[in-house]
């Protein structure tokens, strides 16, 4: 399993699982922070043309909209090249946030990151 | 104020030689919904406006979130305003701009967010009001209801830890007004966003209320549950609460000074 460095605090590892891109992230993410977490996950996408993103939110306690849409927007680009982006861990506070928008079923969301490699 | 979103503490607001708002004390918990209940004139939105930072106080104090408005600068009031959702009345749309546009105001001149996102955040707005397929319209192609949810989309787009809502369900079908009812629960009971509304409306009250407080003539009458309130034997509370025809409400304005002013006694 790969690790591939990160300059992001938000994104402190990522690392390759076969043709899975593997992203733990940390903190609450907002409107400030969000553009940070845009710039990591673009960045990560371009570099290793990874086709699955898993998004491991097990330490985000909370992250607003704006964060959200950072994560429609790496779906939009995966979903070009048949990808998709799976969320795990999910805290209450984010998997309610996902429900309010009703974000909840275009994103692949599963329990733990054993979960996703198996998907 | 450690549990506290706000705190009023004697706030008083005179509009010339009269008196809207006498002494109001009133505290708002984190997380909490509190209904604002009070006929016309009853200085209820006068006091919302207060709360906002839109006019000032004459009188007291309001804190916000351990912030004392009325010593804020112009500059740390403005940043305060960011920091709160509001919806107004009228929606209060820009209307030379789409509906999209106007949600995407507070993002573009508030955030460093890139165009790409507040494109998807917007779009996620507009769901949750029901209105995405409207995006591309002016304010004066869609009806009075839909500019009060597009006003409740622009409210929201910063995810305001407060929002402060000036008479949601007026003007709006019963469905409507169910579904923004629905929509303040959630916000607040999944996200923890902590509601300050202004209505008359008692059915929507009911729904959203995790407490009450009722004022009348610029002052604070009764604060409560939706139970407590219905079960109040004040005999303005009931009148207010059940739209009773007779009681002190209409008794005062039967009793009022209509007799001399028609025969032009008091002159």
């Amino acid at each position: 399993m790969p690790e591939i460095p990160s300059n992001h605090d938000l994104v402190p590892t990522i690392r390759h699982e076969g043709d899975k891109l593997i992203i733990a992230v940390r903190g609450e993410i907002d409107l400030h922070s969000s553009p940070d977490l845009r710039t990591a996950l673009l960045s990560v996408l371009q570099k290793t043309g990874a086709k699955t993103l898993v998004m491991n939110l097990a330490a985000v306690p909370y992250m607003d909209s704006s964060a959200i849409a950072v994560l429609v927007e790496a779906l939009q680009k995966l979903r070009k090249v048949g990808g998709k982006v799976c969320l795990t861990n999910l805290q209450p506070r984010v998997k309610g946030l996902l429900e309010i928008a009703r974000l909840n079923s275009i994103f692949t969301i599963l329990a733990d990151e054993a979960d996703a490699l198996k998907d | 104020m450690n549990d506290l979103a706000i705190k009023v503490s004697a706030a008083t607001k005179r509009f010339g030689k009269r008196t809207v708002l006498d002494q109001i004390n009133l505290d708002v918990k984190l997380g909490e919904t509190l209904v604002i209940l009070g006929g016309s004139g009853s200085g209820k939105s006068t006091l919302l406006r207060m709360m906002i930072g839109s006019i000032p106080i004459d009188g007291g104090d309001i804190e916000v979130m351990g912030k004392t408005l009325s010593k804020l600068t112009t500059a740390e009031l403005d940043e305060y305003r960011t920091s709160i959702g509001v919806l107004f009345q009228s929606g209060a749309l820009y209307n030379s701009m789409s509906i999209a546009d106007n949600i995407a105001l507070p993002l573009r001149e508030h955030t460093d967010l890139e165009e790409a996102t507040i494109e998807i955040l917007v779009k996620i707005k507009l769901e949750l009001v029901g209105l995405r397929e409207h995006a591309t319209k002016l304010p004066s192609e869609i009806s009075g209801g839909m500019k009060k949810r597009a006003g409740l989309a622009r409210a929201m787009a910063l995810d305001p830890k407060i929002l402060f809502y000036d008479e949601p369900s007026a003007g709006l079908d019963p469905v409507t007004s169910a579904e923004i009812d629905e929509l303040i629960i959630k916000l607040n009971k999944v996200l923890g966003v902590t509601s300050v509304v202004v209505t008359h409306e008692m059915d929507s009250a009911f729904r959203i209320a995790d407490r009450m407080v009722l004022l009348d003539r610029g002052k604070f009458i009764v604060s409560g549950t939706a139970d407590e309130m219905k079960n109040s034997q004040d005999p303005l509370v009931r009148q207010f609460v059940y739209g009773l025809t007779e009681g002190p409400l209409t008794e005062r304005k039967r009793t009022g000074s209509y007799e001399s002013d028609l025969l032009m006694e008091n002159i």
